[in-house]
């Protein structure tokens, strides 16, 4: 059954690309823009860690290698899934009923029936600075925990979008909480304890994200190893259940805005 | 202007209907604020003072930068839609009132907005880091600089929207912009973070006056620099205006060449 | 659920019994204060959208479902499709429930949706059946024969490679149903196929789907706001309002038990004064001219022109049936 899904999203992929293709300049434009934006940031962070060179045990490369994680997790997970960020949308405006229709589960469906052209623009840089930033040696586990970064991304962005079966309009929320934690999630985790470390790695998971990607690069332990591949489980299943409720939730048609 | 006061009124209307939203909005911007007291603390590391600005001053002024950009303001989507559909061709006889239109509804959403959340954003930082010396009649100078840079912010927005003529999707064009308002327009940092010489060229740059200034202002009121920086965003306005009209009138241009 | 009624339908596609929806709808004030309250109270009210309908449709059988907006039709369509759960009823969709079995029935329905298209708007429409075929898991082969025969049948060989956001509205219906028949389904609901498309082209449409309901023997269930194309299209119709059948048969007999009127114009080339008998009506009347209704089963056609000649030289004669339009308003404004 995965080999279906894995197929099923790999065809919608090539499909996607097509559409990339059909709009080359645009998927250039789009692509290279994200590239410079994440170059603008390194340029950023080289000036702040110039002047303050170490935030709690944490100084430039750390920094570096924290961006490389969110790049590359953040566009990977906009390559295969585009959607991701337009959930709430999709149900709140009855494209729902489209992908109810036809036979393939619809979460995936929607998920992976859109491609942002600019998430190949992270991809490529994230990869690129990991290579630089990354010991060579330890590039597979990077690899490995960003792929645990998708599926949290992927996860808190189902929990967000899903709101909209519960909350009216709840598009303007869901992007704002999934573009908070993208930016939460770019900033140096070293500088945070206590409370606000607790919560990062609770409610909002970005500390999941990139920083304890990070720390388990620097150094490595099993503890934490597992607490994140427990932590993206959990929060996956959750999303999940949240998101089939909500189906039967609009399936039962008492939604504020359904369209009789 | 009568006209305008209504078009501000119905937009007020607008927001409140999207109750839920409107509340997680303001929470999200809390979240960042947190997030930068930790980073600032563990920057200072125990320091008092730095360039001038201590953690207190610091958390202040990022509260009214962040007040500012992210009041947000959907003009360029509008523009670039009118652009795409061709509506904006009707608007050929009036460039003034449909200028003056977007400007009032943009305003009256981002002052609304700007307001909301510094009260809202106010009371974290006062429980964050207290408060700090300022005069109560310096306030209304402040405010006034405040809102001359959202009607600098509008302007310079609104060239980048009408680059729609020659580009299908600025969006990217506005990342950009943000990118630049976070960096060397000051919101994140202050400029005097940055080394000599970036410092001096952000500050005569027009991004920073569309939310250094004000803030600094702010946290640092003299009279000196309140002239001097109202007088200056005047100017930028006015040169703004200047190149948005000349854009339009060479994309309309362009649009009847094109019979589209 | 019915056990045993992938038996006991075999005759029919879909089987509805005692459908009954509801809907609740936030109630909000009007103004400033009202838009405050509902932030922290909501008020709701109630909505009876389908309210005990019951019909079957026989495989193979082309039905129109009309109704006035708001009647119930797009909540019974999507009860069918097992988009929406009903509150009550009993539903038999090809021997399945829609609710419990909706990704297997998937499988076996098309949908078109006039306002909703699915083709992918900026790649030419052999993309989006290439990924339909993957989404239905079409074989390969059989997929390619599927292809080919429905490209003929619908005329789009021609612009197959075309991106869809080039084609004429005519040209993306006729790809939107291809695509919702590769998988060869036994049931198609086609929502509006012909809005906003020219006369020619609605013509060409639906000359299409009698082909198609000819030679694939799909059960067809079709909602339009224009009766000509139910008129043209479809033998049998149920007809919805305030979310009852209203009427649930022939066309034929629709016509002839509501309104049995033929409109009769004629010219004449001799001054027109009066004509009086039992069966007609005039509804206008000029010096050379007159307009009359025609109730056929008071007095035939050829009786009434007979009367007619005898009194008066014709020099034009036009005689029309009543627009299934009037009837149905006449039965809208009845029930």
């Amino acid at each position: 059954m995965a080999v279906n899904y894995i197929k099923f999203i790999w065809e919608y992929f090539k499909i996607n690309l097509q559409s990339a293709m059909e709009y080359k300049a645009n998927f250039i434009t789009q692509a290279t823009f994200m590239i410079l934006n994440d170059i603008i940031w390194v340029i950023f962070w080289s000036i702040f860690f110039a002047k303050f060179p170490v935030l709690n045990e944490w100084g430039f490369k750390e920094m570096m290698t924290m961006m490389a994680t969110i790049t590359f997790s953040w566009g990977f997970v906009g390559i295969f899934f585009g959607n991701f960020r337009y959930l709430a949308e999709v149900i709140r405006e009855g494209q729902l009923d489209f992908y109810l229709t036809l036979p393939k589960e619809e979460l995936t469906h929607i998920l992976i029936s859109k491609s942002k052209f600019d998430a190949f623009g992270d991809v490529l840089f994230g990869l690129i600075l990991a290579i630089l930033v990354v010991p060579l040696a330890k590039l597979p586990l990077f690899f490995f925990l960003t792929m645990n970064s998708c599926i949290i991304i992927l996860g808190f962005a189902i929990i967000l979008g899903s709101l909209s079966f519960y909350l009216g309009s709840a598009t303007e929320a869901a992007n704002q909480g999934l573009m908070s934690t993208l930016s939460i999630a770019s900033y140096p985790f070293s500088a945070f304890s206590g409370y606000t470390k607790f919560i990062l790695l609770t409610i909002i998971p970005a500390g999941f994200i990139t920083g304890i990607p990070v720390e388990l690069i620097r150094n490595f332990n099993w503890p934490q190893m597992i607490w994140m591949m427990l932590c993206a489980v959990t929060i996956f299943t959750i999303a999940i259940k949240i998101f089939k409720k909500g189906i039967k939730k609009y399936e039962s048609g008492n939604l504020i805005n359904v369209r009789l | 202007m009568k006209k305008y006061f209504e078009i501000g009124k119905i937009n007020l209307m607008n927001n409140f209907a999207y109750s839920g939203e409107f509340f997680l909005k303001s929470g999200f911007i809390l979240v960042v604020l947190f997030i930068f007291v930790n980073i600032w603390k563990a920057a200072y590391a125990g320091k008092e003072i730095i360039d001038g600005f201590t953690i207190a001053m610091i958390m202040w002024y990022m509260l009214l930068t962040e007040s500012i950009v992210t009041s947000g303001s959907t003009v360029i989507k509008e523009v670039n839609a009118d652009i795409q559909s061709g509506g904006i061709a009707y608007q050929l006889n009036k460039p003034y009132s449909y200028i003056g239109y977007y400007l009032s509804k943009s305003i009256s959403y981002k002052a609304l907005g700007c307001l909301i959340t510094f009260i809202i954003g106010s009371v974290l930082v006062y429980f964050l880091v207290g408060k700090i010396d300022i005069d109560i009649l310096t306030i209304p100078l402040v405010i006034l600089t405040v809102i001359l840079a959202l009607i600098l912010d509008f302007f310079m927005l609104l060239c980048i929207a009408l680059v729609a003529f020659w580009f299908e999707d600025t969006t990217a064009l506005r990342w950009i912009y943000d990118k630049i308002l976070f960096t060397i327009g000051g919101m994140l940092v202050p400029l005097e973070i940055f080394p000599d010489w970036l410092e001096k060229t952000s500050s005569v740059l027009p991004f920073s006056f569309a939310v250094y200034q004000p803030a600094k202002l702010f946290v640092q009121f003299s009279m000196e620099r309140f002239v001097q920086v109202a007088a200056i965003q005047i100017a930028y306005i006015s040169i703004f205006v200047v190149i948005a009209i000349l854009i339009y009138k060479k994309g309309i241009g362009r649009v009847n060449v094109n019979g589209g | 659920m019915e056990k045993n009624s992938g038996g006991a339908s075999m005759e029919n596609a879909i089987e509805l019994k005692n459908l009954v929806k509801k809907f609740k709808t936030k109630q909000k004030e009007a103004g400033l204060s009202g838009s405050f309250k509902s932030l922290f109270k909501s008020k709701y009210k109630e909505l009876t959208a389908v309210d005990n309908i019951s019909f079957n449709l026989k495989r193979g059988e082309v039905v129109g479902f009309i109704g006035p907006n708001g009647a119930g039709k797009s909540t019974t369509i999507k009860i069918l499709s097992g988009i929406l759960f009903p509150d009550s009823g009993k539903i038999n969709v090809l021997g399945m429930s829609p609710q419990k079995d909706r990704k297997k029935l998937a499988y076996k329905i098309g949908c078109v949706f006039g306002q909703k298209p699915q083709l992918w708007y900026h790649l030419p429409a052999i993309d989006t059946f290439n990924l339909f075929s993957k989404i239905y898991e079409l074989d390969d082969k059989e997929y390619k024969k599927r292809l080919d025969y429905l490209v003929k049948m619908f005329e789009v060989e021609d612009i197959l490679n075309t991106p869809v956001r080039k084609l004429s509205l005519g040209q993306r219906m006729r790809c939107e149903i291809v695509a919702s028949m590769l998988h060869k389904p036994e049931i198609l609901f086609l929502d509006e196929p012909t809005i906003g498309l020219d006369i020619v082209a609605k013509q060409k449409i639906r000359e299409l789907i009698l082909d198609l309901n000819k030679k694939e023997k799909v059960t067809i269930l079709l909602t339009s706001h224009d009766t000509q194309d139910i008129e043209h299209l479809c033998e049998r119709i149920i007809i919805i309002n305030h979310g009852r059948v209203v009427y649930d048969g022939s066309i034929e007999k629709l016509q002839k038990d509501y309104l049995n009127t033929k409109i009769v114009s004629v010219k004449f080339s001799s001054e027109f004064k009066e004509f009086n008998v039992e069966g007609i009506k005039i509804i206008s009347s000029n010096k050379y001219s007159a307009e009359f209704e025609v109730y056929t089963d008071k007095i035939s056609i050829q009786k009434f022109i007979d009367s007619l000649i005898k009194k008066y030289a014709i020099l034009d004669i036009t005689i029309s049936g009543t627009p299934i339009e009037e009837v149905i308003t006449k039965i809208y404004g009845e029930k």
